[in-house]
């Protein structure tokens, strides 16, 4: 029974993806619901564009000269609905603090030197040339999130990944050496800081929380420069160092738990 | 049937075959590294409807630190699944 309920699962779900796959419309059409609005879906996609009121559209239209940001879904996600991020960021800034409460209550002692094993000399050496590449790319995708795709989440993540790599192969006293556990618990709390400070200039300024462009804050330059967009690049470098303090913290807490753990069996 | 649309197809073929190996794979190691396959084709999945950010978090977070961690965590406890039947 069960040697023919797996193929049977496959054949069922490959038909029914494809069967969705052939029916979606068209990507980018205007006439699609959550584009055109409230207007009739039969009128030509020229005059949905012209006419409709909807949110989708007035992003696509002025988020370039509204935010000076080339990166529409940036400016929609740190900008227009920078609330939301503030709280998605929070809520990271919460897990790690939740992690963090539960993994060093007990033993975490951290005695052992975080490694029983020695990796081949090809994983070190590859790591080794490869990490400074990694963190790199992570700090490109951060500063060029209003240019082109990414932010400081993707950034952040990469990072993260960049010295989990390292902890792996090096072990965590090495790895400690470069970051301590200290900075990047500030890294955090500083990420989460200079999002809220952005936000509060607004109302400094005599704006609401989180206004941009209106507010002036700088660098308020050509949309497509590095140097443009007001908040979007401070709260991606904010963003960045939020997530990646987090993950970095977060992976060394479950290391030196498992070490504790074993020095005491 | 333009290029795109047969390779989104076989990509969504993959997701799927990926996606039970993942599942009813008996080696925990090898299912991690088919989990991040399957990331993997979620990524490219986003990237051919058109939504780089999405298909970038999916890379680095799906593909990437998922997998990492996963690995970590196997480090820790035994590479097979016990108790079956």
């Amino acid at each position: 029974m069960k040697k023919l309920f797996i193929p049977a699962c496959f054949i069922l779900l490959c038909f029914a993806m494809i069967l969705v796959v052939l029916r979606l419309s068209p990507v980018g059409d205007p006439r699609l619901p959550s584009y055109s609005g409230y207007l009739d879906p039969k009128t030509p996609a020229e005059e949905i564009v012209q006419k409709g009121q909807s949110v989708a559209l007035y992003y696509n239209k002025n988020a370039v000269s509204d935010v000076n940001s080339m990166n529409v879904v940036s400016a929609m996600i740190l900008d227009y609905r920078a609330y939301d991020t503030l709280y998605e960021a929070v809520i990271l800034f919460t897990a790690m603090i939740c992690v963090l409460s539960v993994l060093l209550f007990g033993s975490g002692n951290g005695s052992g030197s975080g490694k029983d094993w020695v990796p081949s000399i090809n994983v070190m050496d590859i790591t080794k040339r490869m990490v400074p590449f990694i963190l790199m790319f992570g700090l490109y995708i951060i500063f060029r999130g209003h240019l082109s795709a990414g932010g400081g989440f993707q950034g952040g993540v990469i990072i993260g990944a960049g010295f989990i790599i390292y902890t792996i192969v090096f072990g965590s006293e090495k790895a400690g050496r470069y970051i301590p556990e200290g900075i990047l618990t500030i890294m955090n709390s500083l990420g989460m800081s200079i999002f809220v400070c952005f936000g509060l200039l607004g109302i400094i300024t005599g704006y609401n929380f989180l206004t941009n462009k209106i507010a002036g804050i700088p660098p308020m330059g050509q949309a497509g420069v590095l140097l443009s967009s007001g908040t979007l690049l401070w709260i991606n470098i904010g963003i960045g160092m939020n997530v990646s303090g987090a993950i970095i913290r977060i992976f060394y807490a479950f290391q030196k738990n498992a070490d504790g753990e074993r020095s005491n069996v | 049937m333009d290029l795109v649309l047969v390779s989104h197809i076989i990509i969504l073929v993959f997701l799927v075959v990926t996606a039970l190996a993942a599942i009813f794979l008996e080696d925990l190691f090898a299912s991690v590294i088919v989990y991040s396959a399957y990331s993997f084709c979620m990524c490219l999945t986003y990237l051919i409807l058109r939504s780089a950010e999405i298909a970038m978090t999916e890379a680095a977070i799906g593909a990437g630190l998922t997998t990492i961690l996963f690995v970590a965590a196997l480090a820790r406890t035994s590479r097979k699944e016990e108790d079956k039947e």
